[in-house]
């Protein structure tokens, strides 16, 4: 199989966006995540393969679809449908193409998911030919994957976005299903990178926003040498609706206060680093 | 800044008389225009009204406008450089006024008929919409400008009945000015106010000598010009003012922060439309230190304003910046952008040169103008296209989207050809109905030949026609395309059957129909969208030959809804896009609300950019950007990007929101807790609050993302 058709499982393309990274960029959703973090807004993406996700509110009760999930792709109101498509190299391409004239600036292509890295032969076949069309690209990703895998990726990327939810590997295995021991290898080959890198941290109440994992974070990520910004993003609370699809109950998590949020920025700033919470530099 | 105090209290006052403006009219669905409440007291009779409780004629305009300067309150104000507002507009204090009719003393019912079956905006007796050129006046004064007029008069021969009127009428236009002026110095000496007084008593005959005095003189003329007919075109305010600027700052009677007072006085005056920055005839920029300065003072307002940087390969990269910072940390709608390359492109197709072209700036909500060199009827005249498709949708049960839209077609052919017809009657009759008597006195031509604008005074006569309703329209077709012809999951019938009943009987249809896909969100949506604009654009061009007229015609198309979405929405019925009946047509070339799921911008961008008419008109691309939480650094980086690229790809003027859409939810369900929120509801900006409950919405569900 040529590189053009391989295939992949596409959640969503999103065009124009302006908050996944510099500049104006297409956001390309991969379907496959390797971590199960209860307070996730796209639970859809998980599976390695589509889901169903049904939208009650949409639904017209025409019954083309006999009420079952399996014939989701009968229906034409948007009521029942699959988390992902599968699309080739080439149609995902067509699509990142047509905003190539708002490139410039530093914007480019954001590979997100999921976890993009979870169709490694496609997220690599999308990267190069990004290469060759000069489009630059960008991952966002949780780093829980092989450093052998990271490398390959890497000579094509022209930002890396990586989150790291706990610093703690048993915490982070008792929240999200595996442990961070992957992840911190691959902080630990980044600190030879060349490429600007940007951590995040999604800040949940009760979850990770205490003292300790943002101060054993931070120590993660001072060695850094090509750190652009650590960023702490309040969890939001609304926005569950891709859970409500799944038929699931929505969690209940909440963010930290703006007294506990100003007090973690304190302490990245007392490690040096540069910050931006929720977007913007503080 | 030394002047800060009093910048306060003068926004303060405005946030009150706007507030009062809502008390007393209620909803007003168009600029805020800086105009205040004359007293509640106060009763004007006309002395001239026709039977009809209308008026119209030459003499009757002049000598109504005289006693309405004459009668007209004072109105001082001792933290204001300036002096003077405007209060009532002559031109609806005829009966039977409506903004898209005007009253029109000569008789076109022959082509009623066909104006109300395609919902044709005729443009018929409506004024202005072109752009006067404001050096005459700062070089002649009041003064010089009646000596002009009364010099005319006596070269011309008596029985030259037509000019001869003018003349007269443009003398009670002057002198009725200079009443008020002097009235105001006379008030202004009473309260004390030296300088005031000094500047108005030396403006009611002498042309100005200061920046403060050509401000003063600019706000006169805006005051009068708006008491007579709305006009709202400035000028290129940078280069007007430059050698006022240069000369007082040379001679140390001011300073920047005087200049900056001045300016905002001037801003707060009136919402008159300005360009700064772009290029002179040359190709050479023309920003100034005063441009940065107009900037810098438009800053301030926190109010309304029309302020249009032209965006060109040699404007200074500074002036970009602060034109686009000020749209992000003010979010106050401006300034707005225009795009040199492509309206000069277009407009030398007209057979004009680049030269020329590059003099017609940006002076209205949708349109450009040469200053004081041509009638334009710009923004005036409207073809509502989803009336056209309905009309071809009803007329035959069709067999094809191609079938439907040859018929389309050959109806939007009559409809461009009873539009032609409304601007012939109008050009034949105007000038004897409502003559320009303010905008002719700052034209080339009116005054030199005895004619009005409207009737072969002016230089040149580019006229504007404007579609409206492209995407609606386009939409319909590629659903129609997708669902009947290429899913084949309805047939025609299905989908006449359902608009018929709008959609009652068969909700699924419409689910389905508006679910499709559209212009702006897929290629054949885009074609559609491109081919109704082209074949738009060759019809309005082929028009102009059917127009007599003294002079040459050229008739230039453009795509632009106004503020008319709701009007244009209401006459037409159910549509194959799943647009209900009724409901507000798409605005101007940008794609419908809700035509994507990620509402991207950039395909809104590259969407518009594509049916550019492409003669010198524009089909403004009007954007509603939520930046959310990004640093405002981060979102000028993208917001450059976004202007740089539309117009690389052929744009020509961008009329952009950045908005909170969580301030814009919550202001929706409780208004008048934001009275100092501003939205561009189009071309102009307007308070939030002050708009009706429709424009709110259509306002709110432009911002709002729909999920499709």
């Amino acid at each position: 199989m040529s590189a053009q058709n391989v295939k992949g499982w596409v959640t969503d393309i999103v065009r124009g966006s302006f908050h996944d990274g510099p500049g104006i960029r297409t956001v390309v959703f991969l379907q496959g995540c390797s971590l199960r973090c209860p307070w996730c807004h796209n639970p859809e993406t998980w599976s390695m393969g589509p889901v169903p996700l049904f939208y009650p509110e949409r639904c017209l009760g025409c019954g083309a679809c006999g009420g079952s999930a399996e014939h989701a792709d009968r229906c034409r109101f948007g009521a029942r449908v699959l988390s992902s498509a599968e699309k080739t190299v080439e149609e995902v391409m067509g699509v990142i193409l047509k905003d190539r004239p708002f490139y410039s600036a530093g914007g480019g292509v954001t590979f997100s998911g999921g976890e993009p890295c979870c169709q490694p032969d496609f997220l690599l076949a999308l990267l190069k030919r990004c290469q060759a069309e000069a489009v630059p690209a960008a991952i966002e990703t949780s780093l829980n994957y092989p450093a052998e895998l990271l490398e390959t990726v890497l000579p094509f990327l022209a930002v890396l976005m990586a989150d790291l939810k706990l610093a703690d590997s048993e915490r982070h295995r008792r929240a999200t299903g595996a442990s961070n021991d992957l992840i911190l290898k691959n902080f630990a080959a980044l600190q030879k990178a060349r490429l600007p890198i940007i951590v995040r941290t999604p800040l949940v109440a009760g979850m990770n926003d205490d003292d300790a994992n943002i101060e054993q974070t931070v120590e993660i990520l001072k060695p850094l040498k090509t750190l652009a910004y650590y960023e702490l993003l309040r969890h939001q609370p609304l926005g569950l609706e891709k859970v409500k699809a799944l038929g699931w109950t929505c969690p209940t998590f909440q963010a930290p206060s703006d007294a506990r949020v100003k007090h973690l920025c304190q302490k990245v700033r007392d490690a040096g680093l540069p910050l931006v919470v929720d977007g913007k530099k503080v | 800044m030394r002047y800060s105090e009093q910048i306060r209290r003068l926004r303060e006052k405005k946030l009150q008389q706007t507030e009062e403006k809502r008390r007393r009219l209620g909803a007003m669905d168009e600029d805020d225009y800086g105009w205040v409440l004359p007293p509640e007291s106060l009763k004007l009779t006309l002395p001239c009204r026709d039977a009809n409780g209308s008026f119209h004629g030459v003499r009757a305009w002049g000598t109504n406008f005289r006693y309405l300067m004459q009668h007209h309150p004072i109105y001082v104000d001792p933290d204001d450089a300036l002096t003077g507002r405007w209060m009532f507009m002559l031109s609806r204090m005829r009966a039977n006024y409506r903004l898209e009719l005007s009253p029109f003393g000569f008789d076109y019912s022959f082509l009623r008929p066909a104006q109300i079956l395609y919902d044709i905006t005729p443009g018929i007796g409506k004024d202005a919409h072109f752009a006067p050129d404001y050096a005459i006046g700062l070089k002649l004064g009041w003064g010089g400008l009646l000596a002009k007029v009364r010099a005319k008069r006596a070269e011309t021969s008596p029985s030259n009945q037509e000019s001869q009127d003018l003349y007269l009428a443009e003398e009670d236009a002057i002198l009725g000015v200079q009443d008020l002026i002097r009235r105001t110095a006379q008030e202004a000496e009473k309260k004390g106010l030296s300088e005031q007084a000094r500047i108005n008593a030396r403006l009611v005959g002498q042309p100005p000598q200061t920046l403060r005095e050509a401000c003063q003189w600019i706000a006169w003329f805006n005051i009068a010009s708006r008491e007579y007919n709305r006009d709202g075109a400035g000028g290129q305010l940078d280069v007007l003012l430059r050698p006022y600027y240069e000369r007082d700052t040379a001679a140390g009677r001011i300073d920047d922060e005087d200049a900056v007072f001045y300016l905002f006085c001037l801003l707060l005056n009136d919402t008159h439309y300005y360009q700064i920055g772009g290029p002179d005839e040359n190709g050479n920029d023309q920003t100034s230190a005063l441009s940065y300065l107009i900037l810098q003072a438009a800053r301030l307002l926190k109010s309304t304003c029309n302020i249009t940087i032209r965006v060109h390969d040699g404007l200074p990269e500074r002036l970009f910046d602060e034109g686009v910072r000020c749209l992000v940390e003010e979010r106050q709608s401006f300034p707005r952008f225009s795009g040199d390359e492509a309206l000069c492109r277009g407009f030398v197709k007209n057979g004009y040169s680049v030269e020329l072209a590059r003099r017609r700036i940006a002076l209205g909500c949708n349109w450009m103008s040469l200053p004081g060199l041509e009638y334009c009827m710009n923004d005036l005249v409207k073809v509502n296209f989803a009336k056209v498709f309905e009309v071809a949708w009803k007329a035959a049960r069709c067999e094809s989207t191609e079938a439907l839209y040859r018929l389309f077609a050959e109806h939007l052919q009559k409809a461009v050809n009873v539009t032609g017809q409304g601007i012939a009657f109008h050009l034949a009759h105007q000038w004897e109905n409502e003559p320009e008597l303010l905008l002719n006195l700052l034209s080339v031509g009116p005054i030199e030949t005895g004619l009005d604008v409207s009737h072969g005074g002016a230089q040149y006569y580019n006229l504007a026609i404007d579609g409206a309703a492209l995407a609606t329209v386009a939409d319909a077709f590629t659903a129609l395309e997708q669902r009947v012809e290429r899913e084949k999951v309805l047939t025609f019938d299905d989908v006449f059957r359902a608009t018929e009943t709008d959609f009652k009987d068969a909700p699924d249809v419409q689910r389905l129909l508006a679910r499709s896909e559209k212009y702006g969100n897929s290629e054949r949506g885009d074609a559609w969208a491109q081919r109704i604009a082209k074949d738009f654009s060759a019809m309005v061009r082929a028009e102009a030959k059917n127009i007599p007229f003294v002079k040459p015609i050229i008739l230039i198309p453009g795509l632009f809804s106004w503020a008319d979405t709701v009007r244009l929405g209401k006459s037409v019925g159910a549509l194959p896009n799943g647009r209900h009946a009724h409901e507000p047509i798409s605005h101007g070339a940008n794609p419908s609300v809700g035509f994507r799921r990620d509402g991207a911008v950039t395909a809104m961008a590259e969407a518009v950019a594509s049916v550019q008419p492409g003669y010198g008109n524009t089909a403004p691309l009007q954007l509603e950007v939520d930046f959310g939480n990004l640093d405002n650094a981060q979102a000028e980086v993208c917001l450059k990007t976004l202007i740089r690229t539309h117009f690389a790809l052929g744009g020509t003027l961008m009329n952009i929101n950045i908005v909170d859409e969580q301030k814009i939810l919550a202001a929706s369900k409780n208004p008048e807790a934001y009275p100092d929120l501003i939205v561009r509801v189009t071309g102009f900006t307007a308070y939030f609050a002050n708009l009706s409950p429709d424009f709110r919405k259509l306002v709110v569900e432009r911002v709002v993302r729909q999920a499709s």
